[in-house]
């Protein structure tokens, strides 16, 4: 076997020359971004690249970018959570992701770690997932067939997979523009606030949070969790027994309970399935008795 | 493979293997030692270094991805024949390294730090201080003294630039 670090690498300068080696050898290409978790996986022999790498990081001019388009906010794969946490636009339309961005890692991490590498590596502990799905983000995969636009909550069928196919390169990250005002929460439990796995992630937004006479009622709201399930995963039965119900103590219960038949927490070297279900659980009565009324 | 990089201020090629630890071209190929292994998986910092004035883990830095970049490494604050830089004073004073080996990774993210200070006109604090370093781990100093000696050099005003800025 050849010495993984010898093996030949590809480094396009432009985002359609990687589309079209994609094209033509996408099945023997490794794609290299920011490489902070193929590097850990490499030094631990767990990455045997076979084929070739395909090393993104010279793409940057078009592929790292916060901005507004079509009402969308945008961000490009190779933004960086360092490049999140500053970012004005995100601090204000996506504060629970800012929130993520700050716990992954450490500054170093943070420097090198790009959103595009968080959601192609697919852990379901990844920190960035719970806050895009409960942002309804959607993720754009590009081939030299062009462009195609999913829901992030469509993109992972099982453990540490995606849809995306060999041919296609994921380019960007998109939220909507919030047309009203929202609450926002991010909760990421791990050992320590930095360097730390999560034991369990829980990433809400709820707006139209009215007063009625019986109690607050939400109008809308959107949970998404991470280390808990095979998979980041979106709460959408959950989301449904709240949405336009009145908030009361046994309709919180009724959520809990929900949220414990979606999630399918399992027991492993950083906890246990119990604590995870509790902790969850927790972590939404958290957010739903905070609420704010909206005047 | 011939990978071209701005090293401390100087046009540096070198010949490695494109996927290749940073870390062990600094160490091995171009003799720079001041950059320490620890952990080789991205938890320690002791391998910190600055790429265009970031500070990242040289043990995760594929070579290849320096191509075209500028790289500061712990040689280029001082030299040993001349002064320290002020945080490298700073830590002398408040005994801040002890056993040293978290000192040259917790001197680059303590810079990065400092400079960026500089660059927004902001306050230290003993929060923004740890967040700084979160990713240097020292076993001896519990962190107290280290912070300290990062505030003593921010009231200083200006961190020791590298020698070519
Ligand atoms: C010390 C340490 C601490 C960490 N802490 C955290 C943490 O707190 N939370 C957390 O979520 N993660 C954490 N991580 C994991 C890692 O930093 C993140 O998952 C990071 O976002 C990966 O991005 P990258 O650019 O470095 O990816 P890379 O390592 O370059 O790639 C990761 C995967 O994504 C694929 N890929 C990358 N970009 C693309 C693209 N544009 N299109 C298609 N495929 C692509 C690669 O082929 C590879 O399979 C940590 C890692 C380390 C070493
Ligand atoms: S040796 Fe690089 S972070 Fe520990
Ligand atoms: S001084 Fe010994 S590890 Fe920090």
């Amino acid at each position: 076997m050849t010495d993984p670090r010898k093996i030949e690498v590809f480094s396009p300068e432009t985002l359609s020359a990687a589309v079209q080696v994609l094209a033509e050898v996408g099945s023997e290409a490794h794609i290299l971004a920011g490489g902070t978790d193929l590097m850990v996986a490499l030094e631990k022999g767990f990455w045997q690249p076979k084929g070739f790498v395909l090393n993104i990081s010279r793409i940057e001019p078009e592929l790292r970018y916060i901005r507004m388009e079509d009402g969308d906010v945008c961000m490009g794969a190779l933004t960086t959570f360092a490049d999140i946490a500053r970012s004005d636009l995100l601090n204000t339309e996506a504060p629970s992701l800012v929130a993520a961005a700050r716990e992954i890692g450490a500054q170093q991490i943070q420097n090198r770690a790009t959103i595009g590498g968080n959601i192609m590596n697919a852990s379901p502990a990844g920190d960035s997932m719970p806050p895009l799905l409960a942002l309804d983000a959607r993720v754009v995969l590009k081939s030299n067939e062009g462009p195609r636009t999913l829901p992030l909550f469509s993109f992972y069928p099982a453990y540490r997979e995606t849809v995306s196919q060999p041919s296609e390169l994921l380019t960007e990250v998109r939220i909507a523009r919030r047309d009203s005002p929202t609450q926002d929460y991010f909760r990421k439990v791990a050992p320590r606030r930095a360097q730390a796995i999560s034991k369990v992630i829980l990433a809400a937004r709820a707006w139209n949070v009215e007063e009625t006479e019986e109690g607050p009622r939400i109008g809308s709201i959107r949970l998404g969790v991470g280390s808990v399930a095979p998979t980041p995963l979106r709460l959408f039965e959950t989301e449904r027994l709240l949405e336009k119900a009145v908030l009361t103590p046994s309709l919180m219960g009724a959520a809990g309970h929900m949220l414990e038949t979606e999630i399918s927490p399992i027991d492993d070297m950083r906890s246990t399935a119990e604590y995870r279900r509790q902790v969850c659980r927790r972590l939404l009565d958290d957010f739903l008795s905070n609420l704010l009324l909206e005047s | 493979m011939k990978i071209t990089f701005e090293l401390n201020g100087a046009l540096t090629t070198v010949d490695s293997p494109p996927l290749a630890r940073f870390l062990d071209v600094l160490r091995d190929t171009l003799g720079l030692t001041a950059t320490k292994e620890g952990c080789g998986e991205g938890e320690c910092g002791t391998c910190s270094i600055l790429v265009d004035g970031e500070v990242v883990n040289a043990c995760l830095l594929p070579a290849i991805q320096v191509f075209g970049r500028s790289v500061e490494t712990l040689e280029s604050l001082s030299d040993p024949a001349g002064p320290l830089s002020k945080l490298q004073e700073s830590l002398l004073a408040t005994d801040g390294a002890q056993c040293g080996i978290c000192t040259p990774g917790m001197v680059m993210a303590g810079t990065a730090f400092l400079r960026q200070l500089k660059a927004t006109g902001a306050q230290p604090c003993d929060r923004s201080i740890r967040q700084a370093i979160a990713g240097n781990l020292c076993r001896c100093t519990g962190y107290s003294k280290i912070i300290e000696g990062i505030k003593m050099a921010a009231a200083q005003g200006t961190p020791q630039e590298s020698a070519h800025d």
